[in-house]
């Protein structure tokens, strides 16, 4: 404490009577404990309270820090670096020592060097790493473990165990517990200064701020205010929640850092000769003490804070008495012992003579708790992950899997690299076409209007050519056969044909004796009337002339109508109009389709209760019909069908339903030219009695009975209509094997690569 | 009125008849109103008829024959089939409808498998494997040389067989006897995909030429009509 005393009276005149003048302005007449404060300023000084006397000091070391500029050299030895600390900064440091030691009711010390001396190595060094964070702020950030430094004193548990944690500082207890690893970016961010800064810290003024000359001049005529902090008192809870040494880790390293230096400004002369003038200074006046020093005395002694010793150091030599916030650190080397320093400890005088070697970078944390064993397993050691650090740059640095670089990306995963060949190009080709933006489809291009025109003139020209090839032979043919129809030898030929087509198909109706019923079901549609009608009359017709009597039925509602059409019109030409409902009656139509089938082969439904579609009179009202139950008095059932599938219900239900007892009953199948070939099958195999089919059928009906009636007309069209489609199909084939752009002959051969020889290259690519 | 009516009843029908036909040959010329106007007539038309028809042919003799009681089941499960009229429902009417529906499907199937299987495929089955491959037993007739009927039936066979093999679906087996499974089933593939083309190609044609049929008896209407509306 007498530095500062040395260093007041080392001042020049004009500033040591600004440092009074700013003594007595805040000075009240109130005395401190009834003494007088003394005149000199030294005395003055060495009179204040230890807390006041350092916030001087403070405030003058942040003065000339102010001032100051350049790297300071830094030392690497604690205990000389606490050495050349200027008394101002040693003082605060001891003082934030006290304060934490009167927490803990502890003796004080004012010596801090002693203090520092008692401390453990571990607590020491944390020291040090705060002191060395700030300096290696500029420069490097990577920091190593000290191979000097001692091994950390163990601290007692009870110490441990009993200490409360409530006193630790929130910036401390930020810090990694022991069990808890601290990772190589945790730590360069601490010695970056990312670390929360203390509020006392933050609070105090910047170093760097310089107090201007105004301020200083104004403080000479009496008008400026002493700054709040050291104007005020100090409650008693803001000195328990003083932060100790360990919480002058940032602010206060800076300071201690610094070299001792006068202060610039003290040591300027910015105050005339003019101004100390205008100010008499009363030297030979002790000014009372001022009330702020009363005030703050009371507030330390209402904070239980223990006075100094006699020695003014403290007692540190039994370790149990460590505070708390010391204390708290169970395991320092599970903070220290992965701290690189670039400085040797204090006590390694050998190993701060030579730099320390490069050392490795600190290894990932270890697992904290709660996490999984597998992931701690995953987790490289040291050396592993230095070799992680030069191989893989892609390391998780937060998280749970912090540290660990051995987890591949997604990225790479999909991406072949190593292996060569057929199949890392087949790789990489998959992966270019699962990983490229998705492309419009290319649709061709939509014709024009003028094109759509053109193409609908065509269109249409092929349409009206087609009906009139087909309409030619309609108008034009008045002989009684058609065009297409051979004469002479290859007439009778066809007609040979027919007539065993005829023989086959529809032989079984020239079997039926006169009076014998057949059922003749119509089903078909007013749609493939035109195709079904020739070859219906035709074989209505032909039963008709064998005498049967007919029983007309439908499956589908249209064809009630068109039986009964066909009926009429068979009758009217066979002039037996007055037949209907004794020899051929209509029954119209039969709901539920396969089921009216099933219904009628098994007898459930009566043919006799069923009313007649014109006169709607059943046949068991009729004494013409009596006798007609069911379908087995049925002799031959005809199928009028334009799809196989109608016809294939009436093969299929017929199969399960009973045989007429009074004999064999016969099925036909007269059917359009689509379905054929779908009953080919069932005539093969005699499950049809007979097929026929189409207008083709018709037309050898006709001709055997030498008629020239509708199919045979239509046979000509037909005929004339199927070459010209065959002609538009061919036509089209050869279109569509045209390329359908020339490649021009003057471009280069290069560009018109040859399908062959493009196969070719793919195939020896991929082999 | 009604001798009068009876008398040019035909005629406004071919002049109406020859009048839509047109309409629909009008699609020559692409999609047009008159095409459109036509074909809805023909779906009202047919779908007004057959309401008709099952009414008449129907119900009125349902109700008329007097046994109601027999009658009275079919007629509520029609009753329950109106609730399907609406799709987006639920609750006891969906299921009262669906019951229905159930019934009709229930029944279809059951005609269908049980006509299917012994109206289809056991007697094509059976008149498949009495096929004869001895040449001798093929004698000619009026209707073709018996060689043709042999090398028929051995198409027929030849084509069941390789048609079944097409549709078989396996990978080889290990071994020298996968491998002559492998060829086996690859020729006989073969043969069935040849079959299948050639039939598809019949029933190509067979359609064109049924609906070509359709075309020419049209124009033979038209024609008639013309001819006879201008006195030919």
């Amino acid at each position: 404490m007498d530095d500062i005393a040395k260093r007041v009276n080392n001042l020049s005149p004009a500033k040591r009577t600004l440092l009074e003048l700013k003594l007595r302005k805040k000075a009240t007449p109130k005395s401190l404990g009834g003494e007088s404060a003394p005149r000199d300023l030294a005395k003055r000084v060495a009179t204040l309270s230890l807390a006041k006397r350092t916030l001087l000091e403070l405030r003058l070391r942040k003065k000339a820090a102010a001032k100051s500029s350049g790297s300071k050299p830094v030392t690497n030895d604690l205990a000389k670096r606490i050495a050349n600390l200027p008394p101002a900064k040693r003082a605060l440091l001891e003082l934030k020592l006290k304060k934490k030691a009167a927490t803990e009711d502890e003796p004080a010390t004012h010596d801090i060097m002693e203090q520092i001396a008692h401390l453990s190595p571990a607590k020491r060094a944390l020291l040090e790493f705060r002191l060395t964070k700030k300096k290696a702020g500029t420069s490097s950030p990577t920091v190593s473990p000290s191979p000097a430094m001692p091994p950390p004193t163990e601290a007692p548990e009870e110490v441990v165990t009993t200490e409360s944690t409530d006193d630790t500082p929130d910036w401390l207890g930020e810090l990694p517990d022991v069990g808890e690893d601290t990772s190589t970016a945790e730590i360069e961010a601490a010695a970056e200064g990312e670390i929360k800064m203390p509020d006392w810290l933050g609070e105090l003024p910047d170093v760097g701020e310089d107090t201007p000359t105004a301020e200083m001049e104004a403080a000479a005529e009496g008008e400026i205010e002493m700054p709040d902090w050291l104007g005020e008192e100090i409650p008693a809870e803001e000195i328990e929640e003083t932060p100790t040494v360990g919480e002058t880790s940032d602010g206060l390293t800076d300071i201690l850092s610094e070299e001792p230096q006068t202060p610039s400004w003290l040591g300027e002369d910015e105050i005339s000769n003019d101004q100390v003038v205008a100010e008499p200074f009363e030297a030979e006046e002790e000014p009372p003490t001022p009330d702020w020093l009363t005030e703050m005395g009371e507030a330390i002694r209402a904070a239980d804070v223990t006075p100094p010793t006699d020695s003014g150091i403290l007692d540190f030599d039994e370790e149990p008495e460590l505070p708390a916030w010391l204390s708290d650190i169970e395991n320092p080397d599970a903070i220290f012992g992965e701290v690189q320093i670039d400085q040797p400890a204090a006590s390694s005088p050998a190993v701060e003579a030579s730099p320390s070697p490069p050392a490795p970078p600190s290894p990932p944390p270890a697992p904290a708790a709660g996490k999984s064993s597998w992931v701690d397993s995953l987790r490289p050691t040291t050396e592993e992950a230095v070799t992680d650090d030069r191989d893989n740059k892609t390391a998780e640095a937060t998280g749970m899997l912090s540290g660990i670089s051995a987890l591949l990306p997604a990225e790479k995963i999909a991406i072949p690299t190593h292996e060569t060949g057929s199949l890392q190009e087949a790789a990489q080709e998959f992966y270019k076409i699962a990983t490229e933006a998705p492309q419009p489809a290319t649709l061709p291009t939509l014709p024009t209007s003028g094109e759509k025109a053109v193409g609908g003139v065509i269109r249409s020209l092929l349409y009206l050519l087609f009906i009139v090839l087909i309409a030619v032979p309609l108008l034009l043919n008045n002989s009684q056969a058609p065009w297409s129809e051979p004469t002479g030898d290859d007439g009778e030929v066809l007609d040979s044909q027919r007539r065993q087509l005829i023989s086959e198909q529809l032989g079984i109706i020239d079997l039926q004796q006169p009076g014998s019923v057949a059922l003749v079901s119509f089903d078909y549609s007013t749609a493939t009337q035109g195709e079904m009608q020739p070859l219906v009359e035709a074989i209505v017709g032909r039963l008709k002339g064998q005498g049967m009597r007919l029983i007309a039925v439908s499956l589908e509602p249209e064809g009630a109508i068109l039986a009964q059409n066909t009926l009429e019109r068979v009758l009217a030409e066979r002039e037996q109009e007055d037949e209907y409902g004794v020899e051929v009656i209509n029954l119209g139509y039969l709901p539920g389709q396969m089921a009216a089938i099933r219904a009628l082969v098994t007898g459930q439904d009566s043919l006799s209760t069923i009313p007649d579609y014109k006169e709607n009179v059943a046949l068991n009202t009729r004494p013409e019909w009596d006798g007609i139950q069911s379908l087995e008095q049925v002799n031959i059932i005809v199928t009028f069908a334009d799809n196989p599938t109608t016809a294939r219900w009436w093969v299929e239900q017929l199969a399960a339903a009973p045989q007429p007892a009074g004999g064999e009953r016969f099925l036909l199948a007269a059917t359009s030219a689509v379905a054929e070939p779908f009953l080919r099958p069932y005539r093969d195999s005699e499950q049809l009695n007979g097929l026929i089919a189409g207008v083709n059928g018709a037309a050898a009906i006709e001709a055997g009975r030498n008629r020239f009636d509708s199919a045979r007309q239509m046979i000509d069209s037909v005929g004339i209509a199927t070459i010209f489609i065959v002609f538009l199909i061919v036509l089209g084939i050869i279109a569509g094997w045209m390329p359908s752009q020339i490649p021009d002959s003057s471009a280069p051969e290069s560009n018109i690569e040859p399908v062959e020889s493009a196969a070719n290259n793919q195939n020896e690519s991929s082999t | 009125m009604d001798a009068l009516l009876a008398q040019f009843a035909p005629v406004i029908g071919s002049f109406i008849a020859a009048l839509l036909t047109v309409m629909v040959f009008s699609y020559i010329f692409g999609d047009n109103v008159l095409f459109q106007l036509a074909t809805h007539i023909f779906v009202g038309v047919a779908v007004g008829y057959a309401i008709i028809v099952i009414w008449y042919q129907v119900f009125i003799p349902t109700f008329s024959s007097g046994n109601f009681l027999s009658v009275a089941p079919a007629f509520f499960l029609c009753f329950l089939l109106l609730f399907k009229m609406r799709p987006a429902q639920g609750g006891v009417s969906n299921t009262l409808g669906s019951v229905v529906l159930a019934f009709i499907v229930g029944v279809g199937a059951a005609l269908a498998i049980g006509g299917a299987l012994f109206g289809t495929l056991a007697p094509q089955i059976a008149a498949t494997a009495n096929i004869s491959f001895n040449p001798t037993s093929y004698q000619n007739t009026e209707a073709g040389a018996g060689s043709v009927d042999f090398l028929n039936n051995i198409i027929i066979v030849m084509g069941t067989v390789g048609t079944l093999f097409y549709f078989t679906f396996a990978v080889k087996a290990p071994g020298p006897l996968g491998g002559l499974r492998e060829a086996l089933v690859r020729f006989w593939a073969g043969m069935g995909r040849l079959i299948i083309i050639f039939t598809l190609g019949a029933l190509f044609a067979n359609t064109v030429t049924s609906r070509v049929a359709l075309l020419v008896s049209r124009m033979q209407f038209l024609a008639g009509f013309f001819s006879g509306f201008f006195g030919q």
